[in-house]
């Protein structure tokens, strides 16, 4: 033990496993204490580190980078350099004034606690939980300036339209809360209809639905998958429909789409309104599993690819196995039968060998 | 593309894990840190002078699966007239020009095994096997597989050694 380096440390036992001392750290000396396994004098791996509760809060979570040291010189060497990053580091992040906090318990007395989801160390980053009058759970999160209350939070909803800018003014926590309250009012039937495409059809796309996404695409069996975007203002109206899938199975359900549409009933739910209009029952998880469709490409085997779906299909009705646009193309580029015409590729189908075409992909 | 290449790769082996083929007695990854080197285990089919036997094959997979066909070799020796006695190699047209990618390792495997049963002496690497059978030699065909079969593919554990031929060597 180099005693030159650090003069403050003396050890506390004869055989050398204890030492105390002070480390001085920005001309502050913090006093600690360090206990050193014999068993394994090669590291340092089980060496304790005793200390004032300041010096503990600065080491938390860094415990791992001084075990790897070999040395009791090394290690004080690294303790010192870590605590001086540290320290600087504590310094740039400026305690906020106490009308910060005072202002901050007093609302959250207010809200009350138990809306309170989480909060970081730094009482800056506040998630709340609302539930609405359905009982559907939301969450609102909440970055406050290090001014507040002068300054106002910046709010992070999840709601299907931008929220309006009362929700970001100086009005306090609390009154953000009856504006979102009151905001989530207006989407009660919106969400009870999506509800409906959640629970009783195969959703394929979003991944995991969340209250601002007004899309579906589901899953109608034989390859075929319906997307929808409902209208916000006008939920219970006609809403946008796409069919995809193999010319021939999308063929009848779009004629019967353009049939029956003026049927199309303000008072069922959008998922009840189609499934009279293309006179199928759509998959549930109910009846079926997921792998029934078969939507996985026929390529890569992976259903998303760079957030693509397979959206090619075969179209010969006893194939129909669906592929990226990016898969295919890479595929059918390599072979010299492949034809091109414009944007288009003209080629077989890997599966069986009917004609398919794709669309040149952009790189 | 790497990414997608392992995904598929980790699927054709689950799926090969959950319904085996019942004629692939095994077919996975050589090592656990390289997904691109795999090796199967192909029993020869009943009634043919293959019964009994059982083959080691290497399948080297390019970066560029499965837009391009795995590399497959026998590592056991084997008498076939489209399979190199030598080196393993294995001329099969699946392999080569009709590869798609809705073929799968396990189904190229399958492939091959087929092959045995059905040779193609019109396009061999085995001339010798194949001058018997295209001069109509059937039954000195089998028993020249049967007697290959019985010397390096049966009651053998499937070491390397046995592609390079040390310790015996037989004259074809």
């Amino acid at each position: 033990m180099n005693s030159q380096t650090f003069p403050l440390l003396i050890p506390e036992d004869t055989e050398g496993s204890s030492y105390l001392g002070f480390i001085t750290i920005k001309g502050l000396e913090i006093p600690f204490g360090i206990h050193i396994d014999q068993r394994n004098a090669s590291n340092l791996k089980n060496a304790s580190l005793r200390g004032s509760p300041e010096l503990c809060r600065l080491v938390a979570g860094q415990e791992h980078r001084l075990e790897q040291c070999s040395t009791l010189e090394e290690f004080l060497i690294d303790l010192k350099d870590l605590l001086e990053q540290i320290v600087t580091k504590d310094e740039n992040e400026l305690m906020c004034s106490s009308t910060y906090y005072s202002t901050l318990l007093e609302e959250l007395d207010a809200i009350g606690w138990d809306k309170l989801q989480s909060i970081d160390h730094a009482l800056k980053n506040i998630s709340l939980r609302i539930n609405d009058s359905s009982g559907r759970q939301h969450t609102i999160k909440v970055v406050l300036p290090s001014s507040y209350p002068s300054d106002p939070p910046v709010v992070h909803v999840d709601l299907p339209t931008s929220i309006s800018v009362s929700l970001h003014s100086k009005s306090g926590l609390r009154k953000m809360i009856s504006l979102f309250q009151e905001e989530v009012k207006q989407f009660q039937d919106l969400w009870l209809l999506l509800e409906d495409f959640d629970n009783h059809t195969w959703v394929l796309e979003p991944d995991k639905p969340k209250r601002s996404d007004l899309m579906r695409r589901i899953a109608l069996g034989n390859h075929c998958s319906l997307q929808i975007d409902v209208d916000v203002k006008n939920p219970r109206g006609i809403c946008e429909c796409r069919l995809f899938g193999s010319e021939k199975t999308v063929g009848p359900l779009q004629d019967r789409l353009n049939k029956n549409l003026m049927t199309w009933d303000q008072s069922l739910t959008i998922r009840q309104n189609l499934e009279a209009i293309l006179e199928m029952k759509f998959p549930s998880p109910l009846t079926t599993s997921k792998s029934e469709f078969n939507v996985e490409c026929g390529i890569c085997y992976s259903y998303r690819l760079n957030d693509e779906i397979p959206s090619q299909t075969c179209s010969n009705d006893k194939c129909g196995q669906p592929f990226h646009r990016a898969c295919l193309y890479e595929w059918l580029r390599a072979i010299p039968t492949t034809r091109q015409s414009f944007n288009m590729l003209f080629g077989n189908c890997p599966y069986c060998d009917d004609n398919i075409t794709t669309m040149i992909v952009e790189k | 593309m790497t990414d997608t290449l392992t995904r598929r790769l980790i699927k054709e082996l689950k799926e090969f894990q959950k319904d085996p083929a019942p004629d692939l007695k095994d077919l996975a990854p050589e090592r656990e840190d390289d997904i691109l080197v795999w090796k199967a285990i192909l029993e020869g089919e009943k009634d043919t002078p293959y019964e009994g036997g059982q083959w080691k094959l290497r399948i080297n997979i390019p970066r560029n699966y499965p837009m391009a066909p795995p590399n497959i070799k026998f590592m056991t020796k084997i008498c076939h007239p489209n399979i190199h006695f030598k080196s393993g190699e294995i001329c099969l047209d699946v392999l080569k020009s009709a590869w798609s990618p809705a073929w799968t390792l396990q189904s190229a495997c399958l492939a091959i095994r087929l092959l045995l049963s059905n040779p193609e002496p019109s396009s061999p690497l085995n001339c010798d096997a194949a001058n018997l059978l295209r001069c109509g030699d059937t039954m000195g065909y089998e028993s020249l597989v049967r007697m290959y079969t019985q010397l390096y593919a049966i009651n053998h554990a499937y070491d390397e050694n046995q592609s390079g031929g040390s310790g015996r060597s037989v004259s074809s």
